[in-house]
């Protein structure tokens, strides 16, 4: 799947702006963003719920995909929407009716494999949301597509179902070959499953990369835990020459430099007094790599803007 | 096609709009039998069976059918929007005015069924009091063709209550819009001349002149003015629908 130039603006507003996305064929692509960065309204172009403004989506080698194509896509866009007077089974069924999808134990096999077989006769208003959110990812996987799209699969979903729906996703991709495209904010989630990341912030998408070229380029640090931040400071940088650190939390200093001599900076720390209460060696999360991403682009941004 | 007919029927599974549908029957019965106790005491008369089906007609017509249509068809098309089924149904292979067509299909019968419901009622209601008048078979067919006229005409409703379901994506807004068409109407039933060229009221004042005690009755030379504030009705909005529903972008409701 690619989108090329992919832009949506309502009036003046541009909530999606040049947006070229690639995911291979075998991809759990993370796709990352804040809240209102334009992951949503970039999925929803995708599968033809909203009209680019201007830009191409070429799916399966096929520009602009129409519906016949769309139907090799599995999708779960924003809040599952379902009809709660209907069941479980009932849901399902108008999804296989109006798919084409024939096979009579698809939904029985579907089903045991979203854990909701015994909620078959269960009208939807009467699950709960995690059971929900499961439901719709059903719904999306049913029909075996080649490419799923899921936005926020996670929302709502407590630790363990959080860790059920990353342990499904992981299993589709692994048994079926399924492409993901997995929309999230939740970085924890996406540093889990993702083979590939893109990035979005105000509606550009600022980097894709793969996530084992991230992790090489992710710097380690040496995490200390101590009691005196200001004398363990005065050490580090008069003793160690060390210039490169970070204060995050009160007592807790992150080092970037010389994190190999972690050992000497330990024993130098000690012999001068400093109570070393714990230290990690540790590399940059992901979270830490998509902070430091918009935030280049949040200064670069009000660079330009001083500038005018 | 077939496909989403199938599904729009399922779709109505445990909503219960019999429930809204009986209660309208009920509702104009029991309007129907206080204007019969109320022409008893003051005019001593019980009732003549024109006289008992103008007065049904009427309360259905300008009553009923504006709050029964919009609610009825705000809910059938805006709770794919609000209840976001809409990101659902748009991503499968036909194109999405077949899904319009398909809930258009589903209202016809739900509607000949409530105007089916209101006659049967009223024939039977007047059947049941005690010393009615006789009803005789060639009344009866001649108050289907009415009854069957206004079930026509109130077809020419539909398109404009989508048309406010699909613009606010939401039921209440079309029950507002009823509610609207219930005022106006209600303005207008006395003044023949303005209500044909006014398309809510158009049938009130058409099928009046088939009641041949009906005082409102307009000449039907002037038939037509309804008839193409009704036809002017039906088709704009529709045209409107299909073009909005076919290109609205589904953002977040």
């Amino acid at each position: 799947m690619q989108t090329e130039q992919l832009t949506k603006a309502y009036g003046p507003h541009t909530v999606v702006d040049q947006v070229n996305l690639t995911i291979q064929r075998g991809d759990i692509y993370g796709f990352l963003g804040q809240n209102g960065a334009g992951k949503t309204t970039t999925l929803r172009m995708i599968v033809g719920l909203v009209k680019p403004t201007s830009g191409t989506v070429h799916l399966f080698n096929t520009r602009n995909p129409k519906q016949a194509v769309l139907e090799r896509v599995g999708t779960m866009i924003d809040m599952p929407g379902f009809y709660k007077n209907l069941t479980v089974s009932e849901n399902l069924a108008i999804h296989c009716e109006l798919i084409g999808l024939k096979d009579p134990t698809a939904i029985e096999r579907c089903l045991h494999q979203i854990g909701l077989w015994e909620a078959r006769n269960k009208t939807v208003r009467k699950l709960s949301m995690g059971m929900r959110q499961r439901l719709a990812i059903g719904r999306a996987i049913i029909h075996q597509p080649e490419l799923l799209l899921l936005d926020e699969p996670t929302n709502g979903l407590d630790p363990v179902g959080i860790r059920e729906i990353r342990e499904l996703l992981l299993q589709l991709s692994r048994q079926q070959q399924i492409t993901l495209l997995v929309s999230s904010h939740l970085l924890s989630e996406i540093d889990q499953l993702a083979t590939r990341i893109g990035i979005i912030h105000h509606g550009k998408l600022l980097q894709e990369i793969d996530t084992s070229i991230l992790r090489q380029r992710m710097p380690s640090y040496l995490e200390l835990k101590i009691v005196e931040p200001s004398r363990t400071l005065f050490i580090l940088e008069q003793h160690l020459g060390i210039a490169k650190y970070e204060l995050s939390d009160p007592g807790t200093i992150r080092l970037y430099e010389h994190v190999e001599d972690s050992a000497e900076i330990i024993r130098t720390l000690v012999m001068n007094g400093v109570q070393v209460i714990e230290a990690v060696r540790k590399n940059a999360s992901l979270e830490d790599y998509f902070i430091d991403t918009i935030s280049t682009r949040e200064a670069s941004y009000y660079a330009q803007y001083l500038a005018l | 096609m077939l496909s989403i007919l199938r599904c729009e029927i399922i779709k109505l599974r445990r909503l219960h709009l019999e429930w809204i549908i009986a209660g309208s029957a009920l509702f104009t019965g029991f309007l129907e039998l206080s204007a019969i106790l109320y022409q008893k005491r003051n005019h001593g008369t019980l009732f003549s069976w024109d006289w008992l089906m103008f007065t049904n007609f009427r309360y259905v017509s300008y009553l009923i059918i504006p709050i029964v249509v919009s609610l009825l068809v705000g809910f059938l098309i805006a709770r794919e929007y609000q209840d976001n089924t809409a990101n659902v149904i748009f991503t499968y292979r036909y194109p999405r005015n077949w899904f319009l067509i398909g809930k258009y299909l589903v209202i016809i019968p739900l509607l000949f069924i409530l105007i089916l419901l209101e006659f049967a009622a009223t024939i039977g209601a007047g059947l049941l009091l005690p010393g009615h008048p006789s009803l005789t078979l060639a009344m009866i067919e001649h108050y289907m063709r009415i009854y069957g006229l206004l079930f026509l005409m109130v077809l020419c409703f539909v398109p404009a209550a989508a048309l406010i379901s699909i613009i606010f994506k939401s039921y209440i807004a079309s029950t507002i819009y009823g509610l609207i068409v219930l005022i106006s109407g209600a303005i207008t039933i006395n003044s023949p001349t303005i209500g044909l060229w006014y398309p809510w009221a158009a049938p009130i004042v058409i099928i009046s002149s088939y009641f041949p005690n009906n005082p409102n009755a307009t000449p039907a030379l002037d038939d037509w003015k309804g008839m193409i504030s009704l036809l002017l009705l039906f088709v704009v909005p529709l045209l409107i629908n299909f073009r909005l529903y076919r290109r609205i972008d589904i953002a977040n409701t």
